[in-house]
């Protein structure tokens, strides 16, 4: 008589493996899309920030709607669109696009926001790049005057920060 | 290159079930977000006052729901308890999840609050007479609500937005029903395409109205 053959198996040392070599994709994944996003949210920042009428009009909302949109909804969307301009892209691929861009729309929003903050704290954009965001590392001005980092009295004045409302 | 054909109409079709879908995943996002409110208040009390095991107890709660995705939370209501023998239908697995992490997310917000009110406030409130319970329920709570308004709003449209995994455990919210349409039809682009305008309207209306409340609530 022929013995029953079990098509379970408990937790073994391969489903371990199994696991690792998931959770270095998920490492993998993740590490790519948060380098290139930030680099890509940056330049978006300072796109928004620059407040040209086209970054405003257009990459503003197409940003806001990669964090308005459920992250899985946008997977699905995007890994059913690529066939259909004709690109084949797998899974991961796919996802490090999609992941990317959000990662890119969340970082513009921060970016833009550091950008009218400091401003705002040291008067003007240019004095902001100038003194807050390259002031510590003492680079000449155009006039050939070097530069020193505000102390925080000097860039926020005595004004108390209001509160929000 | 694109010799794809979109086909919209069985989505228009069906769109007034997809609307009425996202009804409920309002629902279950709100019901979450109020429930999460009254834990997450428990919780940030308990780690700012108390020590012993209810203190490991709220950390673990608030380190689990905000180190582990919220999918991994949702399935461990819905397939997890479902192993041990508690079987529970797909509403309450992904009520149960949302308001698990919401409460984690929520008690941090709500501790930052209650840092942010002095702690003079406490002592004037219990000078005048006022018991612990009165202090909190009078005093504190109401102002760490308005210190995290902005925060709290946030909360909801995050819990809108995870409240899609609800599809993964079966729950027929607006993506899971949309899934539902789209493996009948074959459309799945043109209903997610639809899927995704109506989350990014339900967010926008959500952040109007916390607006439009704000500018009620904070008027002087």
């Amino acid at each position: 008589m022929d013995t029953p053959i079990s098509f379970f198996s408990g937790f073994g040392l391969q489903d371990v493996l199994f696991m690792a070599e998931a959770a270095w994709r998920t490492l993998l994944i993740s590490l790519i899309s948060i380098s290139l996003g930030t680099l890509l949210g940056t330049l978006f920042g300072w796109m928004l920030y620059e407040g040209r009428i086209w970054a405003t009009l257009f990459l503003a909302p197409i940003l806001d709607a990669f964090r308005s949109v459920p992250l899985i909804i946008q997977l699905v969307l995007f890994y059913n669109f690529v066939p259909i301009i004709g690109l084949n892209l797998d899974a991961f691929q796919s996802g490090l696009v999609v992941l990317t861009l959000y990662t890119a729309s969340l970082v513009a929003n921060e970016v833009r926001g550091v950008e009218v903050a400091s401003a705002s704290f040291a008067g003007s954009h240019r004095r902001a790049l100038r003194r807050v965001w390259y002031g510590s590392k003492g680079q000449s001005t155009s006039s050939g005057r070097t530069t020193r980092l505000l102390s925080p009295r000097e860039v926020v004045g005595d004004e108390t920060v209001p509160i929000p409302f | 290159m694109f010799d794809y054909n979109f086909h919209w109409r069985p989505v228009i079709r069906s769109l007034p079930d997809l609307l009425e879908a996202s009804l409920l995943t309002l629902q279950v996002a709100t019901l979450s977000m109020l429930i999460g409110i009254v834990i997450g208040l428990g919780l940030s009390v308990i780690r700012l006052r108390m020590r012993g095991p209810l203190y490991w107890f709220a950390t673990a709660w608030i380190e689990l729901a905000r180190n582990t995705p919220a999918l991994f939370q949702l399935f461990f209501f819905g397939f997890g308890l479902g192993a041990l023998g508690w079987h529970m239908t797909p509403y309450m697995i992904v009520l149960s999840g949302l308001t698990f992490n919401n409460a984690g997310y929520l008690a941090e917000n709500f501790r930052g609050g209650f840092q942010a009110v002095p702690e003079t406030q406490m002592r004037a409130a219990r000078s005048l007479g006022m018991s612990l319970w009165q202090t909190y329920t009078r005093i504190l709570v109401p102002q760490v609500l308005r210190i995290v308004y902005y925060p709290m709003t946030n909360q909801l449209v995050w819990a809108v937005l995870m409240s899609s995994l609800g599809m993964l455990v079966g729950f027929r919210e607006l993506s899971g029903e949309t899934q539902f349409f789209a493996s009948r039809t074959y459309r799945i682009f043109e209903y997610f395409a639809v899927t995704a305008v109506i989350y990014y309207v339900l967010v926008k209306l959500i952040l109007l109205a916390s607006r439009l409340l704000a500018m009620r609530l904070f008027r002087y």
